[in-house]
């Protein structure tokens, strides 16, 4: 018979190995893949792609508050878990425990069946109400524990599997002994597609395929083969995803691999080195945009990481899986599910239920929801069939939870086998939530939490969100009651903050939630009767109505709201809500009323523009105001107010917007702006006969405030008003003559500027008669700043038909510079600018002006000559301005004038010539230059010039002024005698003690000091600076010995002083002994003689001079030690050379001190004698005497002079031969 | 203040909201020629006062008044607008929505009780359909000036359906039950104790006031 075997094309899936499948992606490929994800998780990527499932029941969050003052409104959501028994089950269960054994498992089919495999190998099918559809026992005890069960994807078939390795399917039908392993038990089992093809996971980490066939005979019979083997990493768990995908959960990492193309490897999820803590994998498919993702968390222990994955982008080059989120969680977890959208939850090995809001919300735990979970160890470390495990199986066996923890088809209840009992999990319902105030009387959480769903910022079912309207109202209602309700709030400070807490919720959930009827028919009615509830609510409505969300409220709210800020004086507010205040609601005459009375004008305004659309009323009544004060010197704060309003006012109104914001409609554009500017130009005021002065509204506007109006102005320049008609030009025509006759100087500067904007801005051809006559105004005004003068200038520069001369005439007398320069500039007329300039301080920019004139105006050469003539003749002028600039000039533009300066002083002793000279000299000295012309003769007689000129001065300290510039300028001032003489014909001794020092006359340097110092005794001050400069001299000359004496000359002069005992005095002595002994101890003694007679130290006590007396000590001291560890150094840098000579000295054979021969000096081939004084002469050389030259010098004769000097220039030393005295030993003994 | 009258009114209005009664509430606007007596009436009503020169109302002046009705209580929302011409134009969003208003014209000037008949044209025209109108001589206490006959107003109040009294806000004759009168003739909304649950939540307050009066 043949037989026939059922085809199941669809679910061969393993025909090719996992190796062959490999070829697409390879392991290492996969993971180097997974290696380069970002390990920075975009968070903000899926949250900007995902709004609509963003928020939901997860994690506890509030509603937007956007009132600041208001303190409850916001609310804590309860967990999102609800664990609940499933009692007819687990009664069921309870009552056959004692047959049937403890559950192990569950699995639930779509159609609400619920299987519980037991550790007795029974199976209980439990339909959709609980009730036991069908029991399902094992064939024999030896077929051991049932490990775990599960519906095919169809529902029909069932499918056991049992720790001993057995597999029971498609009921009873299929009966296989081993379907893992031989020897392993199984631990899983996972249909792939119908109920035909199923994987089954062995306790030896091995995954096999089982495909179900049927003979033509009717005989079952099944194919099994290994598709993946434990020895490559044991799998640990397998979950089968959407798109034929299937997760193989390994020791170490995640496989996806797919059931569709030959099983190939799509990706690989490195795990964490959790070991002892079980691999997780849940998921969820997700919309975005229009395209539905897969996403999926992955779990190890403390570690969540999840997953965008792109199934389109597998096989190709771009990441098919890119990390969202990547998160620690508190404690290991050990079971994982994805329960909705915006929630995952996981059960940690303490039981603890732990809650996650995917998308942006922290880890949380479900504070009271718990549970005993049943572990999988007896399976996973393979206890039926004898152990066997792998040591990574048996490392985390204690932690597994797969089979009594999962997932339901549905994915939106877990299983949860706990001992004695079956509980489910599952998201908490918004009802459940809405309850849970409620039963807490929460009802401001409850309302808020309504309003957050009617306002979509919760995601809810359409049912709910239906409901959530009524049930708001009866919340708000039940809120009113309690807010009423203040029996338990003694004083008033808590009644005002119980009022705080529901007035604040009630009016926030009834205007942002729009529920106006209640807020005002209900709420309302009954808070009015309760004056402290009235103040409350008063209170805050203030800042409802700032925000424009009170809409159409009751005339008699808004009335007695008025009523309230105006008994509470709060006008500021008043006014500020009254232009949010629909015009139909408010009481008109008690506003204009209230507003009149405080000078609230800006409720004026919008009573009366909103209500009577009259925008030129208000205006008129500000003007008349404004007017009553604009030409006071002084203004109060609230005047300044007032005006401002008024300018802002016109503004709007010239252009054509409301007031204080928003816009016109398109009739009030067309006419609003043109009667206003009918008002404003009104030649005679209201109604054309209030005043017999012309333009009385411009004239007040221009004193106010001219430099603002203008601005309006200027900023409404360009309107249609204004271009139309000649508007424009003639306003300004108005205003010319008006600043003209006002002779208000801020207003003709600020017309002129306004001319030269507008023209500018080609808004207006300049009315050049008008400008004449406003600058002719202007100068002809006393006091012009710097503004008012720029005003002309740059009215100057865009009028060109102005009468120059006439201006320029009028800014000579009194001068204005920057009219003048403009002018005389642009007429090239620089020397006539010099001219007019007023030489004196105040008037720097002409220092400034001639710089420019120089650099950038481009002059002629006749020019330049003309020009540089005119700056030469006017230096000593321009040194009056500003001394340093003048000469900075000098040396950047006319260095040929330093000679002149120098025979103006000499000759005509001109006083400032010098002094340029002097500041020339000292910006050279701060640029740390060494001269001041390229000339080094020139720079000494500009020195002297400069020397002389301050010698001759009257400045006090002129000699250290003198000193000053030497120390500097010491190669110049020592050239020649000039400075010495001219230092001591005017006493200067420091210079002249410089410049003797530097002619190198130190003696005569230190005598004039000296002698001056003994001269001024009388004034201390002055001796104190001689002595000064004296040390400084000795210290300069401190190698010459000479000082040592100009020190002590010193110090013995003034110890002899007995009135000198000043403290400076006293300190300077010590810092002269000091020096003095620094130089050495040859004058310690006298030295001490000296201060012994000094009365200041020989009549203090030892402590007061135990520094000096001690430094005396040391000093001497110092210089025996020195003397001391001299000879001693001496001694033992010698002692070696001295023991070399005496070494060399008893030699009986001393070394060859020379290689060569002493006479032909050729290297020793020959034969030769060696002679005691280490000389070696070769035989045929010596002659006959045998001896060595040194021992026979006047038997050279055989050399010659040159040589034989030469030969004894470059002998070595003759060895000292000690000649041994002999002694006669016998010499005293008696006559042998 | 010129002097305190009865105000039965007033003391009628104080159990608002409470036992069997309604509380009805309606919008009452008081039209007419600038100084005939229309601020003077309301605070008449409303206070019980009255002051000799009462100052010239701007725009639009809002006062409420509660009175008792045998089986309701009635409240009145009163909006006494301004006379003059200048105001005019503010007349229409006061009587817009208006369930009664008061024309009121001084019997001493023949040209207020002109305009009275326009202000009443005009309500006609524009008002509401079911608007209770009042029309009220005011200043009867300066009768021996009378230039408006008592028959002529009358004849033109019955010619157009419109309650008619002759008041005086000095001596409080007929104010009280003028509005009295208007607020008999108001229709009073359903009975007690039927639901007023079904309020759409986002339908805006004018509206809704627009279907009932009584809560």
């Amino acid at each position: 018979m043949t037989e026939s075997v059922t085809s199941f094309d669809d679910d061969e899936w393993t025909n090719g190995s996992l190796d062959e499948g490999l070829n697409n992606i390879s392991l290492d490929d996969a993971i180097d893949e997974v290696g380069q994800l970002d390990d920075t998780p975009f968070e903000d990527s899926l949250l900007d792609e995902q709004s609509q499932s963003v928020g939901g029941h997860a994690a506890p969050s509030s509603s937007v508050v956007a009132i600041s003052n208001v303190n409850h409104l916001t609310y804590q959501l309860d967990s999102a878990i609800v664990i609940t028994k499933n009692e007819s089950i687990s009664y069921q269960l309870e009552r056959v425990r004692h047959v049937v054994g403890e559950a192990v498992s569950t699995a639930e089919a779509s159609t609400g069946q619920v299987a519980v495999a037991t550790s007795r190998g029974f199976v209980l099918v439990f339909n959709r109400e609980g009730r036991l559809d069908r029991q399902i026992s094992p064939e024999s005890a030896q077929i051991g524990s049932a490990s775990c069960v599960e519906f095919s994807l169809n529902n029909k078939n069932l499918a056991i599997g049992y720790s001993k390795g057995a597999l029971k399917a498609s009921t009873v039908y299929y009966l296989i002994d081993n379907a893992g392993q031989i020897g392993k038990g199984l631990l899983q089992i996972v249909y792939l597609s119908g109920a035909q093809a199923l994987l089954t996971l062995d306790s030896g980490g091995s995954v096999y395929e089982i495909q179900l066939k049927r003979k033509i005979t009717g005989a079952r019979t099944y194919a099994m083969r290994c598709v993946f083997s434990g020895c490559n990493g044991e799998v640990l768990q397998m979950r089968l995803l959407p798109n034929g995908i299937l997760a193989l959960l390994t020791v170490t990492k995640v496989l996806f691999v797919s059931t569709r193309y030959g099983g190939s490897v799509l990706l690989v999820v490195p795990l964490g080195m959790f070991l002892e803590c079980p691999p997780l994998l849940c998921y969820r498919e997700r919309m975005i945009g229009k395209q539905k993702y897969l996403f999926v968390c992955i779990c190890r222990g403390e570690r969540i990481s999840m997953f965008r994955v792109d199934s389109r982008k597998f096989g190709t080059r771009q990441k098919a899986a890119q990390l969202i989120r990547s998160l620690s969680m508190p404690s290991p977890l050990c079971s994982l599910a994805w329960l909705s959208d915006s929630l995952i939850t996981g059960f940690d090995l303490q039981g603890c239920c732990w809650q996650l809001n995917p998308d942006k919300g922290p880890v949380q735990r479900a504070s009271d929801v718990s549970a005993q979970l049943v572990f999988c160890s007896s399976e996973y470390k393979g206890l039926a069939t004898g152990g066997g495990v792998s040591e990574a199986m048996q490392l985390l066996a204690e932690n597994v939870a797969y089979e009594t923890v999962k997932t339901g088809w549905d994915s939106k209840t877990v299983w949860l086998i706990q001992e004695g009992h079956i509980d489910m999990v599952r998201k908490r319902t918004q009802h459940e939530q809405l309850d849970l105030f409620v039963q807490r009387k929460d009802y401001i959480s409850a309302c808020l939490y309504l309003l957050d769903v009617v306002k979509n910022k919760i995601p809810s079912e359409e049912h709910f969100k239906h409901q959530a309207k009524p049930l708001l109202l009866d919340f708000v209602r039940q809120i009113l009651g309690q807010c009423m309700d203040s029996t338990d709030n003694n004083n008033s400070t808590q009644k005002v903050t119980h009022y705080k807490k529901y007035i604040g919720a009630l009016m926030h959930i009834c205007l942002i939630g729009k529920l106006y009827h209640i807020f005002y028919n209900e709420v309302w009615s009954k808070l009015e009767g309760e004056p402290l509830a009235r103040t409350v609510f008063f209170e805050l409505l203030d800042e409802y109505i700032l925000d424009d969300l009170v809409t159409s409220p009751p005339p008699q709210l808004i009335s007695e709201y008025i009523t309230y800020l105006v008994s509470e004086g709060q006008l500021s507010q008043l006014q500020a809500a009254v232009v949010h205040l629909p015009i139909e609601c408010l009481d008109l005459h008690q506003i204009m009323s209230t507003c009149r009375q405080n000078g609230l004008y800006d409720g004026i305004i919008y009573v009366m523009n909103k209500a009577l659309l009259d925008y030129i009323s208000p205006l008129e009544e500000l003007l008349e105001v404004v007017g009553s004060f604009a030409s006071n010197d002084v203004l109060s704060d609230s005047q300044v107010e007032q005006g401002n309003r008024l300018l802002l006012y016109l503004h709007c109104c010239l252009a054509g917007r409301a007031y204080p914001f928003g816009a016109l409609s398109k009739e009030l554009i067309a006419s609003v702006p043109l009667e206003t500017y009918r008002c404003m130009t009104s030649l005679h005021g209201k109604n054309g006969s209030s005043t017999s002065i012309k333009y009385p509204y411009l004239r007040v506007l221009l004193h106010f405030d001219a430099q603002q109006f203008f601005h309006v102005i200027f900023t409404c320049s360009d309107t249609e008003l204004l271009q139309a008609d000649f508007r424009l030009q003639q306003l300004l025509e108005i205003l010319g003559n008006l600043v003209c006759e006002l002779r208000h100087p801020s207003a003709l500067m600020h017309f002129l500027l306004l001319i030269s904007q507008l023209t500018d801005a080609g808004h207006i051809t300049p009315p050049v008669d008008m400008v004449q006559d406003a600058i002719t105004s202007l100068l002809s005004v006393g006091c012009l700043d710097e503004t008012g003068e720029m005003a002309v200038v740059n009215a100057m520069r865009r009028v060109h038909q102005l009468n120059r001369q006439h201006i320029l005439k009028q800014a000579t007398n009194p001068f204005r510079p920057r009219i003048c320069s403009y002018i005389y500039l642009s007429e090239r007329k620089y020397v006539d600018l010099l001219n007019c300039y007023p030489m004196k301080p105040g008037h720097e920019e002409i220092l400034e002006l001639i710089r420019d004139i120089l650099q950038s105006r481009n002059l002629t050469e006749s020019e330049q000559q003309q020009f540089s003539s005119a700056v030469k003749g006017l230096l000593p002028s321009l040194a009056n301005i500003d001394m340093n600039r003048t000469a900075q000039l000098v040396l950047d533009y006319f260095q040929d004038s330093l000679r002149d300066l120098k025979d103006r002083y000499f000759n005509q002793h001109e006083e400032n010539s010098y002094k340029i000279l002097r500041a020339a000299f000292e910006i050279r000295m701060e640029r740390r230059e060494m001269n001041l012309s390229t000339n080094e003769e020139l720079d000494e007689q500009l020195f002297c010039a400069v020397f002389d000129g301050i010698a001759r001065g009257k400045e006090i300290d002129k000699d250290d002024i003198l000193l000053g510039l030497l120390l500097y300028w010491l190669p110049l001032g020592s050239s020649s005698d000039f400075c010495l003489n001219v230092a001591s014909e005017f006493n200067c001794p420091l210079s002249s003690c410089r410049l003797l020092e530097a002619r190198g006359q130190l003696e005569r340097a230190f005598q004039l000091l000296f002698q001056e110092m003994e001269k001024n005794k009388q004034d201390e001050q002055r001796m104190l600076s001689l002595m000064d400069e004296i040390l400084h001299l000795c210290c300069r000359h401190s190698s010459s010995p000479i000082s040592k004496q100009w020190l002590m000359k010193v110090f013995k002069c003034l110890t002899s002083k007995e009135n000198l005992q000043s403290q400076d005095m006293d300190s300077r002595l010590q810092n002269l002994c000091i020096r003095i002994l620094n130089n050495g101890a040859e004058h310690a003694s006298d030295l001490f003689d000296c201060l012994l007679q000094y009365p200041s130290f020989s009549q203090s006590a030892y402590k007061e001079k135990a520094p000096l007396i001690n430094e005396l000590l040391s000093a001497c001291t110092f210089e025996i030690k020195v003397f001391t560890e001299l000879r001693k150094s001496m001694e033992l840098e010698s002692r070696p050379d001295i023991q070399k000579l005496n070494n060399q000295s008893g030699r009986r054979t001393r070394l060859i001190s020379t290689p060569n021969c002493l006479v032909c000096n050729n290297p020793l081939t020959k034969s030769a004698y060696a002679f005691r004084c280490g000389h070696v002469i070769h035989m045929e050389c010596i002659g006959s005497s045998r001896q060595c030259l040194c021992s026979s010098p006047t038997s050279s004769s055989a050399f010659s002079t040159r040589d034989s000097l030469l030969i004894r220039h470059s002998l070595p030393a003759p060895r000292l031969h000690k000649r041994v005295e002999k002694r006669d030993i016998f010499k005293h003994w008696p006559d042998a | 203040m010129a002097n305190r009258g009865g105000n039965s009114a007033s003391r009628a209005g104080g159990s608002a909201g409470t036992g069997s009664n309604r509380t009805c509430q309606f919008k009452l606007v008081l039209l007419g020629e600038s100084a005939v007596g229309k601020s003077s009436l309301v605070l008449r009503f409303v206070k019980g006062q009255f002051h000799e020169y009462q100052e010239s109302t701007i725009g639009a002046a809002f006062l409420t008044q509660t009175v008792c009705l045998d089986d309701a209580t009635v409240k009145f929302e009163i909006w006494d607008t301004a006379g003059q011409e200048r105001y005019h134009s503010l007349a229409p969003m006061y009587y817009r929505g208006a369930q009664a208003a008061i024309v009121v014209y001084d019997i001493t000037n023949q040209d207020s009780f002109q305009k009275a008949k326009n202000w009443v044209k005009e309500l006609q025209r524009q008002a509401s359909p079911n608007i209770v109108m009042a029309l009220a001589g005011n200043k009867a206490d300066m009768a021996n000036k009378r230039t408006v006959e008592y028959e002529e107003a009358q004849a033109y109040a019955e010619d157009n359906a419109l309650l008619f009294m002759e008041t005086s806000a000095k001596t409080s004759m007929n104010v009280n039950d003028i509005f009295m009168a208007i607020a008999k003739k108001l229709p009073i909304g359903p009975p007690p104790g039927q639901p007023q649950d079904t309020v759409d939540v986002n339908q805006p307050a004018q509206q809704q006031k627009s279907g009932t009066c009584c809560k």
